[in-house]
């Protein structure tokens, strides 16, 4: 029993980095006034090309950093298309995704079934070695990869960049309020362009998680939607860094029972139980019933913030999805 | 001065208002071609088998013909809200539900085949209606946003689905899927051709919706209630029934495409049952927004792109994956010809 | 303290927009350092137009802004803060979901580089802090709110204003809101202060509580312009007005030195337009009525306060205000667009009604103020415009839309109305402003109805189309139709009305039937809610 607890909590923590790194992107990107519902695409390219990069120089930290860029380049054309030329934010953004499935499938074919080097789970330098050694938890928390790691970590960073920074408040502004932003002399362009290209960034970073972390392969579709439960996420969270974390810890052990009740038999642990229970938790915790939850609980906090739309503190970026052009 | 002066434009010149779906095409065209040669394809070569080999045999043809029924029903699905102003993102959620509610009637139901025919059709046709509600709803009443419930509502579906066949409908042997369906519940195909009744059902819905949109009052109040919502409430138009009975339709129409593909092509439930229809709907209401007909020919060209990226994957090297990246250059182009429609670009040649 | 010195000029300037419409024709403004000087002018004189010029967000056509005699070239309006021009908007520049310390820093960008508490880092790296790069950089990527928390303490206590910088500005009051913004642009160093009709949204305590506050920073040396309508306040601040009418500068006078009666009719003017021959009728039973009607506008605030309103069959009621008095809202709960919070509404002898659809069904024709918006789909064609409201006329019982006979309906329309149309397939959005304003006509009135709401009918209409206009109201009056006139134009008021009642506030504060109209008592409570005098001690409000 404890060798499953620890399996699930190690894998939920691995399947919620993917989850959490590419929302914190999305946070940002929608605080700055623009949806990208294209973060699936720019996933894919980020796994691929990270993938392929760790292929041939042997390095997977080179391969993240090519995601990450790769993942900042094919966002800009999002980028352009909804800041520059004003088109509709959901349209370009089913674009990008549908793109990015095109592209990658079609690239990628070259590198379905090869193996590269990856990246090992283990301890954290330094305190590594006494925190993992603590029962249950050490094994579960402190031995992963340095993505995980690292999404874990970007989360007080980004909640920081927000809230303590120039920049991050230039972004949040020209997001609620486009026009008092640009009467004080902010560029909102410039501001729109650096959030949307910042979540690329991030969504890039989330797919070489995929591949050189959690997957260690390269599949087609291999991030099979998780960009949009990262949207979904989003809204859920209310567009907070921090509660995202908590949102996908919660949409993590989700995809990890997934995962692990594939390989062990849970009904077999429910043995003994009452049978109308074991039925009823067999229904819920069913794993292809499971992956619905998500969307779900989405749309009923959607409803909930559009019952109570005059709360100013509730809700999306005031001006997110809308494109901005100064009136003279 | 700038390098790039932008203008915003008072009106659309006629030339550019009737030709930029046809740029919009070429463009995509070019630029799928640009990729093609980046990878060391000749783009003339595999253009030529995308687009003109179908039409040299009448396999290639019925091939077309049987891609577009799918593509065409549910663009309608797209198409009549976006006449209201709405978003459909959900078509493929619609289908599957469609299907799902399809395959349980025909698997479960011993009747006649066509009484079995229609019930199927019934029913793929209300669980569509029932999975276009709830947007339709959540927009009338509360404001919901209707883009991001209708996504994740096909997420919703596709899932589902995906729960039924390893489910409650998977069939004997294991596999993912159901049991095939029987003759009874198979669409008729008419003679010695591969054609089925889908495509006369795909036809007289193209006709309805050229009717209720053109013709009929309903149709007005929608077109109306799409060109400015406000001044329509302030006509008398019911604008939230509007939007409920546009989404709805909008559901019917899409499960009932999602009952179609399931008994007349795949004959079981499956994954991938819909390879995206709904998502190229989108791109196929956006090019033939100015009326059914429009939607009639864009749904044709793409299609004959499905068709014919299977022939270019089966005879040369290209990836059936290429129809996904022309499919999203055409949307990418869609967007820029529809700024450069609203806008007046001109490039100072001195200053750069 | 009133110096002598000018702090600002403006010269000569003029502007004009698209359709020949001249919003400032050579005006000139001079401001003298340290006084309160009021703008006064009806809607669509030119003020905002002027005030938007010298606050960077228009450029003027020709003429030219100095501040302490030095020429200005503002491009945008970060450049007219930067020069110390501070603007508190009619609707405020405020982010409701940030703190009002972070809505004041923003755009500043507060370096902790350059604040003097960093002296000890700076000192380390002193190389490297010095290269503008960096500096850049550091500004983006950090914020210095300890600093600038206190110097915004400083100032709100400086100006006795108690206010909490961490609070969100969504939980502030209106008028703490506008405090936040008067902060806002003194934290940015403003020695001009532009307010634009601040007392529209406050309270007779808070508008108080403003005044007082405008006095303290005068006397802290800052200069001070107010926009308004709203005569009455402006006499009890003010050291001298300036009165605008039709884009032009009537004159600049001091304030001691003048009556209200006479700045109402420098703002209103004594010009007749045209004459208007109506003929006698008798007035029938009641076509519409309200009662005790409360009704709240598009941002929440309240726009009526209880208004009672008969029109009766075969008369026109005119309905006199200063634009924003609630006129708007009157006509779209007349009209059953508006829902309004209490009070009813009665047509005729039918039962209580509640949707649009009840009220056209009652025979209520409705022409909204604003054409575009709300009176007709742009984009669609001048047939499916014309035939929407009656639609069920042109369709048969299978729900099927007569196109042919709609069309012949249309083009009979076109006729009849002199409406200048190719054919009836042209948009609506190529039609001239008095072709559409003819169309929307056209439509409300070919149904007969008992009662026809008209909002500025003949605003923005050429001439002869407004000629035109009035003649097809009188016929209507004449047939048999209650008409509510709402004009900004008090002379096609007091001409075309049967009845006349002031709107002023959300209130009616005077009805007089036509013959016995004083036109110089319905200037006053137009524009300052009593036909007395006030005193120039207290700030008079609606009696």
């Amino acid at each position: 029993m404890s060798s499953f607890v620890v399996g699930l909590l190690s894998v939920t923590i691995a399947s919620t980095a993917p989850l959490l790194l590419a929302a914190l992107g999305e946070v940002i990107s929608q605080r700055g006034g623009v949806i990208n519902l294209g973060i699936e695409g720019v996933m894919l390219i980020g796994a691929l090309s990270g993938f392929a990069v760790a292929g041939i120089t042997g390095s997977p930290w080179l391969g993240l950093l090519t995601a990450v860029i790769c993942g900042t380049l094919f966002s800009a054309i999002h980028a352009f298309l909804c800041v520059s030329l004003n088109a509709d934010q959901v349209i370009s953004g089913v674009m990008l995704s549908i793109l990015g499935v095109g592209m990658t499938t079609y690239l990628g074919t070259s590198w379905v079934g090869k193996s590269v080097t990856t990246f090992e789970a283990s301890a954290p330098p330094l305190v590594g070695g006494l925190l993992s050694s603590i029962p249950i938890i050490g094994p579960a928390f402190f031995v992963h990869t340095p993505t995980a790691y690292l999404a874990f970590l970007l989360a007080p960073v980004v909640w920081l960049f927000l809230y303590r920074t120039n920049l991050g408040l230039e972004i949040m502004a020209v997001g609620e309020d486009p026009e008092t932003a640009d009467t004080a002399g902010i560029n909102v362009t410039k501001r729109r362009y650096a959030a949307v290209l910042i979540g690329g960034a991030f969504a890039g970073a989330a797919g070489a998680h995929l591949s050189l972390s959690l997957a260690q392969l390269w599949a087609t579709e291999m991030v099979g939607g998780r960009g949009y439960i990262a949207i979904a996420l989003v809204i859920f969270v209310q567009w907070s860094p921090i509660r995202a974390v908590f949102g996908s810890v919660l949409f993590g052990i989700i995809s990890a029972f997934v995962i692990r009740s594939q390989s062990v038999d849970f009904p077999g642990l429910l043995f003994g139980w009452n049978e109308g229970v074991q039925n009823a938790l067999g229904g819920i915790f069913n794993p292809t019933v499971m992956p619905m939850y998500p969307y779900i609980v989405t749309i009923v906090v959607l409803t909930v913030i559009s019952i109570y739309a005059d709360r100013d503190d509730l809700g999306a970026p005031a001006a997110l999805l809308e494109s901005y052009t100064r009136s003279e | 001065m700038n390098p790039i002066e932008i203008t915003p434009r008072t009106e659309t010149p006629d030339w550019l208002a009737w030709s930029s779906p046809i740029l919009t095409i070429v463009a995509a065209l070019v630029a799928g071609a640009a990729f093609l040669l980046l990878l060391g394809h000749n783009p003339l070569w595999v253009y030529q088998i995308m687009f003109v080999q179908p039409f040299t045999s009448v396999s290639g043809i019925t091939n077309i013909i049987l891609e577009t029924v799918p593509l065409l029903i549910i663009s309608l699905a797209v198409y009549f809200p976006l006449k209201a102003g709405l978003w459909n993102i959900g078509g493929d959620g619609q289908f599957y539900l469609g299907a799902i509610a399809a395959t349980w009637i025909g698997l479960s139901w011993d009747v006649p085949g066509p009484v079995l025919i229609l019930s199927m059709m019934s029913a793929g046709m209300f669980a569509g209606a029932m999975w276009g509600l709830i947007p339709g709803y959540l927009r009338a009443k509360w404001g919901v946003n209707e883009i991001i419930v209708t996504l994740l509502m096909t997420l919703i579906g596709i899932q589902l689905n995906q729960y039924m066949i390893q489910g409650p409908l998977q069939g004997t042997g294991g596999y993912p899927a159901s049991d095939t369906l029987s003759a009874e519940a198979t669409l008729q195909t008419f003679g010695a051709t591969r054609l089925h009744l889908g495509v006369v059902i795909a036809l007289l819905l193209l006709a309805g919706m050229y009717v209720l949109i053109k013709r009929m009052t309903f149709g007005f109040q929608v077109s109306f209630v799409g060109a400015n919502p406000d001044a329509a409430q302030q006509s008398g138009i019911d604008t939230k029934k509007v939007i409920v009975y546009t989404m709805v339709l909008g559901g019917v129409l899409a499960g009932l495409a999602g009952m179609i593909q399931l008994a007349a092509d795949a004959g079981r439930l499956q994954a991938g049952l819909s390879p995206d229809y709904g998502f190229t709907a989108v791109a196929i209401a956006l090019l033939g927004m100015k009326g059914p007909l429009r939607v009639f020919l864009a749904s044709l060209f793409f299609g004959l792109l499905t068709a014919g990226a299977v022939s270019v994957a089966s005879t040369t090297p290209v990836d059936v994956s290429i129809i996904n990246i022309i499919q999203a250059l055409v949307i990418l182009f869609i967007l820029t010809t529809s700024f450069v429609k609203a806008n007046k670009v001109v490039i100072n040649k001195e200053v750069l | 303290m009133v110096k002598e010195e000018k702090i600002l000029e403006m010269r000569s300037i003029r502007k004009t927009f698209p359709g020949n419409v001249i919003a400032n024709d050579d005006v000139d403004l001079a401001i003298a350092e340290g006084e309160i000087h009021g703008l006064l002018g009806e809607n669509g004189a030119g003020k905002s137009t002027l005030m938007k010029i010298l606050y960077g967000l228009y450029s003027a056509d020709s003429g030219d802004i100095c501040l302490h005699g030095v020429p200005q070239d503002f491009t945008s309006p970060r450049d007219a803060i930067d020069a110390g021009i501070g603007m508190v908007h009619q609707h405020f520049m405020l982010i409701p979901r940030m703190s009002v310390l972070q809505n004041c820093v923003l755009g500043r960008q507060e370096n902790p580089l350059e604040s003097p508490r960093s002296g000890r880092i700076t000192d380390r790296f002193e190389r490297l802090v010095q290269n503008e790069t960096v500096r850049d950089i550091a500004g983006l990527l950090s914020i210095d709110l300890a600093n600038s928390k206190a110097k915004l303490n400083a100032i709100s206590d400086d100006l006795g204003m108690d206010i909490d910088v961490e609070a969100k500005v969504s939980t502030l009051t209106v008028g703490e809101q506008q405090r936040i913004e008067i902060l806002k642009a003194l934290y940015w160093d403003a020695d001009i202060l532009v307010l634009d009709e601040p007392t529209a949204v406050l309270s007779p305590t808070e508008t108080v509580q403003l005044f007082r506050t405008l006095e303290r920073l005068v006397d802290n040396g800052l200069s001070i312009i107010i926009i308004t309508h709203k005569l009455n306040e402006l006499t009890s601040i003010t050291d001298r007005i300036s009165v605008l009418r039709d884009g032009k500068m009537i004159d600049t006078v001091e304030t001691a030195d003048i009556s209200e009666r006479d700045l109402a009719e420098m703002m209103v003017g004594r010009e007749v337009s045209f004459d208007v021959v109506k003929d006698e009728t008798t007035s029938g039973r009641r076509a519409i009525s309200a009662s005790s009607l409360h009704a709240k506008d598009d941002h929440g605030f309240t726009a009526l306060s209880g208004v009672d309103i008969v029109i009766n069959e075969a008369e026109i009621v005119g309905v006199a205000g200063v634009s924003g008095n609630g006129q708007i809202e009157l006509a779209e709960c007349l009209a059953g667009v508006r829902e309004p919070q209490s009070g009813d509404i009665i047509v005729q002898d039918h039962d209580i009604l509640k949707t649009p659809s009840d009220f056209i069904e009652a025979g209520v024709s409705y022409i909204p103020e604003d054409r575009l918006k709300y009176g007709c789909a742009p984009e669609l064609t001048v047939m499916e415009n014309l035939i929407i409201k009656d639609r069920q006329e042109f369709t048969n019982s299978r729900g099927v839309l007569n196109f042919d006979e709609a069309r012949a309906h249309t083009e009979q329309m076109i006729q009849e109305y002199n409406i200048r149309v190719p054919n009836t397939e042209v948009s609506a959005e190529n039609l001239s402003g008095g072709n559409l304003q003819k169309l929307i006509i056209a439509r409300e009135i070919h149904r007969e109805p008992t009662a026809l709401i008209a909002c500025q009918p003949t605003r923005g209409v050429d001439v002869g189309a407004i000629e035109y206009i009035q003649d097809v109201l009188l016929e209507q009056r004449e047939q048999g139709t209650g008409i509510l006139l709402i004009s900004e134009e008090l002379d096609e008021v007091i001409q075309m009305s049967d009845r006349i009642v002031v709107l002023y506030n959300g209130e009616i504060v005077h009805r007089t039937s036509a013959d016995e109209a004083d036109r110089e008592k319905i200037s006053r409570l137009m524009t300052s809610g009593t036909a007395e005098e006030s005193d120039s001690e207290s700030v008079g409000v609606a009696s």
